[in-house]
C-alpha cells in the first residue's frame, strides 16, 4: 500500500501530478491520426516523394514521453522528421521547398501552413501543431544522423533528433524497477501502467511544469526544454523514485554551477560540437534567469525531505506544480484508499495507525463505517 | 456456554480495557470508574503525515467520545470548519442508525482504525477542501 511508505507516498502523488500535466490520451490520438495523414498525403505525391526512399517519424517529447500541457496557451508540439536515404540527389533547400508545394496542394493543409526557420509548422489552431522537419540522411554509418537546411543560415546543418531520443530513452531506463512498480506488483496489480514513463520521465515533466510556472509572469528568460531534459538525461544515475531523480538532478546544478570557474554548458549529447546554452554567452540574462529557478527548485525539495506533515507539504508541492493539478492527483490517490476500504481490505498499522492493507503483519482491519455528523 | 453467545455479549469496561491494552500497549488505558474508561495515544494515518493525539472516553451509558487534542483541528483554506464532526469537536465515526458499533464490539477493533481513517479523510479535505471519505450527515431539522 503506497500510502505506508513515506518514498511511494509522495512519489505516487509526483506521478500522478506528471499524469495531470502531459498529453492527454483523446489529444494523442488526434495527432496521431493526423500525423497518419499527413504522412499519407506526402506519400501520394507522384511529382516529388513517391520515388524517394525515405522515414516518417516523430521525434521531441511526444517521442520521449516527456510533455507537458503549456499553461497559456494550450497548444502541444508534435515534432515530425521526414528523412530522405543518404543518397538523395537534392539539396536540403530543394526538400524543404518540395515539401512545402506539397502542403499547399492540400486545401486542408494549405491554410495552416507556416513557414519556420528549419521546419514546416501545420496549426491545428487551439489544439496542437506539427513541425515537419524535412531532412537527408547524413552518411551510409549512422543512420540517425541528417542534414537539415536552416533558413536564416542559408546552408545545411547536422541534426539527430532520433539519436537524441535514444539516448534519453537510453538514460531512462538504467532504472530496472521503480519503487511504484515495486510497490504495484507488491499488491498483485498489473504495474504495465509504468513500464513506458520511468523516474527520469516523470522528472523532466515536472521539472518543466515547475518551469512554465515560475516563469509565467515573465518568460524573457526562461529556459529551454531541451536544456532541462539533457541536464536531466546527463545527470540521471538510474534513481528508482521521482523525488531522488529531481533531488539529485537539481542537487547536481547547484554544485556545478556553483564551481568557481566558467559556467555550467550543456552539450548535445549526440553532437559535443553544438552546446544548447551557447546563448548563454551573449546573454548572461538566461543564465542567471536558469540558475535562480533551479535555486528555489532546490529549496523547496530541501523542505519537502523534512518531517513536515502532509498539509505543509501539499501546500509546497501546490506552490510548485500549481494548485488545480495537486488536487487532482491527491484526490485520485485517495480514491485508491477508497478502493481498498469498499473491498474490505484497508487495514491500519497497530503501531502507528498508518493506513495500509489489511492483511499486512500488526495491521487491524478497518470495518465498513459511515461517518456521520455535521 | 457457546462461543457464540460470548463473542456477541456486551463487552464490559474490564474488557475493553485488557483488549485496549493488549493490541495497543502504547496507549495509556484506564478505568475512570467502574463502568467508564479512558485512552490516550497517538495515531498518524500516513507515513508523511503529522501525528495526532486522541482521547477515547466511554461510559457505558452513552456512545464512545472521541476528540484530537493536538494538533487542534484547523479549518480549511475556505475557512470552513471540518466535517464529520458532532458539537464540541467529537468525532463523527459511524452511523448509529446502522449499528456500526455496538456495544457487543471491542473499541480496538472498530473505533481505533476509523479514527485513523477519520484523520486520512481530514487531511485530504485540508488539502482539496473535499471531503472523500463519503458519509451521512443528519437532516437540518
Amino acid at each position: 500500500m503506497i500510502l505506508d511508505n513515506k518514498a511511494t507516498q509522495i512519489d505516487d502523488l509526483l506521478d500522478k501530478m506528471a499524469e495531470e500535466v502531459q498529453l492527454d490520451a483523446s489529444r494523442y490520438d488526434r495527432m496521431v491520426s493526423s500525423y497518419e495523414s499527413v504522412k499519407k498525403w506526402i506519400d501520394e505525391d507522384s511529382k516529388f516523394f513517391q520515388p524517394y526512399n525515405y522515414d516518417v517519424y516523430p521525434h521531441g517529447s511526444v517521442r520521449i514521453l516527456t510533455t507537458v500541457k503549456p499553461i497559456a496557451t494550450s497548444e502541444f508540439d508534435l515534432d515530425i522528421t521526414i528523412q530522405l536515404k543518404h543518397d538523395t540527389p537534392h539539396t536540403p533547400q530543394r526538400i524543404y521547398s518540395e515539401l512545402k508545394r506539397r502542403l499547399e496542394e492540400s486545401d486542408l493543409y494549405a491554410p495552416k501552413v507556416e513557414l519556420k526557420n528549419r521546419c514546416i509548422r501545420l496549426n491545428y489552431a487551439g489544439d496542437y501543431h506539427m513541425d515537419i522537419l524535412p531532412g537527408i540522411q547524413e552518411n551510409a554509418f549512422d543512420i540517425n544522423r541528417i542534414k537539415v537546411p536552416d533558413r536564416e543560415l542559408g546552408q545545411w546543418v547536422s541534426s539527430n533528433p532520433r539519436g537524441y531520443a535514444n539516448w534519453f530513452l537510453e538514460k531512462a531506463n538504467l532504472v530496472r524497477e521503480s519503487i511504484l512498480e515495486k510497490a504495484v506488483r507488491a499488491e498483485n496489480l498489473p504495474a504495465d501502467k509504468f513500464r513506458y514513463k520511468k523516474p527520469l520521465q516523470r522528472a523532466v515533466q515536472l521539472i518543466k511544469r515547475f518551469r512554465d510556472i515560475y516563469f509565467q509572469k515573465d518568460d524573457t528568460y526562461k529556459t529551454s526544454s531541451i536544456i532541462l531534459t539533457t541536464i536531466a538525461g546527463q545527470f540521471y544515475l538510474g534513481e528508482d523514485s521521482i523525488f531522488n531523480t529531481v533531488d539529485n538532478i537539481i542537487s547536481t546544478i547547484r554544485l556545478k554551477v556553483n564551481e568557481p570557474f566558467g559556467r555550467l554548458k550543456v552539450l548535445n549529447p549526440v553532437n559535443q560540437e553544438e552546446d544548447f546554452t551557447d546563448k548563454w554567452d551573449n546573454e548572461p540574462e538566461y543564465y542567471e534567469a536558469f540558475k535562480k529557478f533551479a535555486s528555489h527548485l532546490y529549496d523547496d525539495w530541501q523542505k519537502l525531505k523534512k518531517e513536515n506533515g502532509i498539509i505543509d507539504e501539499g501546500n509546497i508541492l501546490k506552490g510548485l506544480f500549481g494548485d488545480e493539478i495537486f488536487r487532482k492527483a491527491q484526490t485520485r490517490q485517495s480514491l485508491l484508499v477508497e478502493e481498498f476500504r469498499k473491498d474490505k481490505t484497508l487495514g491500519t498499522s497497530r503501531a502507528t495507525g498508518i493506513l495500509t492493507s489489511a492483511a499486512s503483519i500488526g495491521a487491524a482491519a478497518v470495518k465498513s463505517n459511515t461517518f456521520y455528523g455535521k | 456456554m457457546k462461543v457464540s453467545k460470548i463473542i456477541n455479549r456486551n463487552k464490559t469496561i474490564a474488557e475493553q480495557v485488557s483488549a485496549m491494552r493488549c493490541k495497543y500497549p502504547q496507549f495509556t488505558t484506564d478505568f475512570t470508574s467502574h463502568h467508564s474508561l479512558k485512552v490516550k495515544g497517538t495515531l498518524k494515518p500516513t507515513a508523511r503525515s503529522d501525528v495526532y493525539t486522541f482521547v477515547l472516553k466511554l461510559n457505558l451509558t452513552d456512545a464512545p467520545k472521541l476528540k484530537i487534542i493536538s494538533p487542534e483541528l484547523q479549518k480549511n483554506s475556505k475557512g470552513e470548519d471540518a466535517p464529520h464532526l458532532y458539537p464540541g469537536e467529537y468525532l463523527c465515526l459511524y452511523q448509529p442508525k446502522y449499528c456500526e458499533f455496538e456495544r457487543t464490539d471491542y473499541l480496538c477493533d472498530t473505533i481505533i482504525p476509523w479514527i485513523s481513517m477519520w484523520l486520512y479523510y481530514y487531511e485530504v479535505w485540508q488539502l482539496t477542501d473535499t471531503w472523500l471519505g463519503g458519509g451521512e450527515h443528519p437532516k437540518k431539522s
